[in-house]
């Protein structure tokens, strides 16, 4: 529950971070991507099944800032894909916790996938529960776990989530 | 009963021409499904490991039917249809489960897990009313059993009790392949992707023997010197269905290549920020990098580096598959390497850096051959026949050739 007026700051500036993330991707400014991460991060995309079952294989898993860069040069150099455009809906946007100086939080995310020529399908659902740090003075990831609830993905992940 | 299928002519008499159709005809589907996948030939349906207690079970599926894999009270492992002897329901539906029976939710008929029905409600009727015939035998109902063979903790099934022994179904050199993965070692799963395809599901086990596009799609593969064409390696089948095979390689030196000026896709200038995704220990007995087995119909195992996983193709239609991933280890594996295993898992499943590539151009082949059923495929590289290529040559389409080759036999073989 949001009791002050720190809370409320917080709340603004994790939202505010998770709107800028869904627009550098959905806008297709992935090269921005590597910057909303600290150096020593951790991202992951794990599908539920894994996750409830303890069990460490994620779909993607970056332990670095430079991970991070490779999987953008892997999207922009090296991966051959049909063309699409991403959507991604944050909602239930909450701070959960501190920890030291960094702010737990987790939302709600569903991602629609449009591809050329076809109408708009719905990608996956999923949560996410991160862990943010000011870093800089700016709120970056340092950690990013997505858990995906839709198991039998209709589609390949290409662009982040 | 013969069919309009009979009369389709097959483009040529050897299988260097593959007609479209056979990627999205709905009778030829549904013939793959009575007389390949519900035939005299096996399919992957886990690991032992996933149900390693007495009691445990999970769903799989085989062709389209689902079955419960099971390991009863006396540890042994089983499959049966899953669904409902009396009003044909699945009766189970969660993917993994524990107990002494399978209880159908609906009027609560009960198996145990070896299949056997055990309890019918009201058998005898309510207070001398109604009730089951006298000559009601609940042997005559259990669930139906499938053939299991597991092969070093490796479960596989079929319908078909002509269906020859595991080793004799692969032959010996694939028989040797796949066991040395499967070593007899306690096996660990480490996690699971599945993804659908809307492409036919043979599209799947042509691409993991097919060595061209290896050196030509998969950028990543290539510009990180993981694989390449020019490397030494091996094309194997089993010379009695040319339809087993396997594709292996060592990995060269990067500077030590050949007929690369031919691969456009090659970008020699990318360097990875964290290498930590491909680096690997030396872990078998022999050098080899890559080593997938290709069993018919539909299953695919792959190592590569200290990268383990199944692929299994689970058929969804003639023009949609489910491609489920099974990552795994050994039980005894240390930390250090189980964290290699997890870390190289990024190359490859639904948000692989190279298998994107693949699960990508299967969609744009069910685009093309889907519209265009009455144009073939030409698939001569190598030569147009099923011989294996001499040892060491990767450039031959061979194995392809070889699938179609079981594949027609099985297909369009006359019966009355």
């Amino acid at each position: 529950m949001i009791d002050d007026r720190h809370a409320v700051q917080d709340l603004y500036a994790v939202q505010d971070l998770y709107a800028r993330y869904s627009e550098c991707v959905c806008d297709d400014a992935l090269e921005d991507w590597p910057g909303f991460f600290v150096e020593e991060c951790l991202y992951r995309i794990v599908p539920r099944v894994n996750h409830d079952r303890g069990l460490p294989v994620s779909l993607v898993l970056a332990e670095s800032r430079g991970g991070i860069i490779d999987r953008l040069t892997a999207i922009r150099n090296t991966m051959v894909f049909a063309p699409r455009y991403m959507s991604h809906a944050v909602t239930s946007v909450r701070v959960t916790g501190r920890e030291g100086g960094d702010l737990l939080s987790r939302s709600m995310l569903t991602v629609h996938q449009t591809m050329s020529d076809q109408p708009t399908g719905l990608l996956l659902a999923a949560r996410t529960f991160d862990r943010l740090r000011f870093d800089d003075g700016v709120l970056r990831f340092a950690e990013r776990v997505v858990v995906c609830d839709t198991e039998s993905l209709p589609s390949t992940i290409i662009y982040p989530l | 009963m013969p069919t309009d299928l009979d009369e389709r002519p097959w483009p040529s008499e050897d299988n260097s021409r593959i007609p479209n159709w056979v990627y999205s005809d709905p009778d030829n589907y549904r013939r793959e499904l009575d007389r390949i996948f519900y035939g005299p030939f096996w399919s992957f349906v886990g690991l032992a490991c996933e149900i390693p207690e007495p009691g445990d079970y999970m769903r799989s599926v085989v062709g389209e039917k689902s079955v419960l894999v099971t390991r009863s009270a006396d540890g042994e492992i089983g499959a049966v249809l899953n669904i409902c002897s009396h009003r044909g329901l699945e009766v189970c539906r969660d993917k993994f489960g524990h107990g002494r029976e399978l209880m159908c939710p609906y009027h609560q008929w009960t198996y145990d897990l070896r299949g056997d029905l055990i309890g019918v409600p009201f058998r005898r009727g309510v207070k001398g009313k109604g009730g089951y015939p006298r000559d009601f035998d609940p042997a005559d109902h259990g669930l139906r059993r499938l053939r299991v063979e597991t092969v070093n903790g490796a479960v596989f099934a079929t319908f078909d009790e002509n269906a020859p022994a595991m080793r004799d179904y692969l032959g010996e050199e694939i028989w040797a392949r796949l066991t040395r993965v499967f070593d007899g070692r306690a096996l660990e799963v480490l996690g699971y992707h599945r993804q659908r395809v809307r492409a036919n599901w043979k599209l799947y086990p042509e691409n993991m023997k097919d060595s061209y596009h290896a050196s030509l799609l998969h950028v990543f593969l290539i510009s990180f010197g993981l694989y390449r064409i020019d490397q030494k390696g091996e094309l194997l089948q089993d010379p009695r269905t040319r339809a087993h095979n396997v594709v292996s390689s060592i990995r060269n030196d990067l500077d030590d290549v050949a007929g690369t000026e031919e691969m456009r896709s090659l970008k020699r200038d990318f360097q990875l920020n964290d290498m930590r995704p491909l680096a690997s220990v030396k872990e078998y007995d022999d050098d080899v990098t890559i080593q997938i087995v290709t069993m018919f119909p539909a299953f695919t195992v792959q190592q590569q580096n200290n990268l383990l996983q199944c692929r299994n193709v689970v058929v969804k239609g003639p023009e949609e598959f489910e491609l489920v991933w099974t990552f795994f280890g050994y039980a005894g594996d240390d930390a250090d390497l189980r964290r290699r295993r997890v870390r190289m898992a990024n190359l490859v499943g639904a948000a692989g850096l190279i298998s994107i590539d693949d699960t990508e151009v299967f969609e744009f082949s069910r685009a093309g051959m889907s519209a265009n059923p009455d144009r073939n495929c030409v698939v001569e590289l190598g030569g147009r026949g099923i011989e294996p290529p001499v040892a060491g040559d990767m450039v031959s389409e061979g194995p392809i050739r070889g699938f179609y080759d079981l594949y027609r036999r099985i297909m369009y073989d006359r019966r009355s």
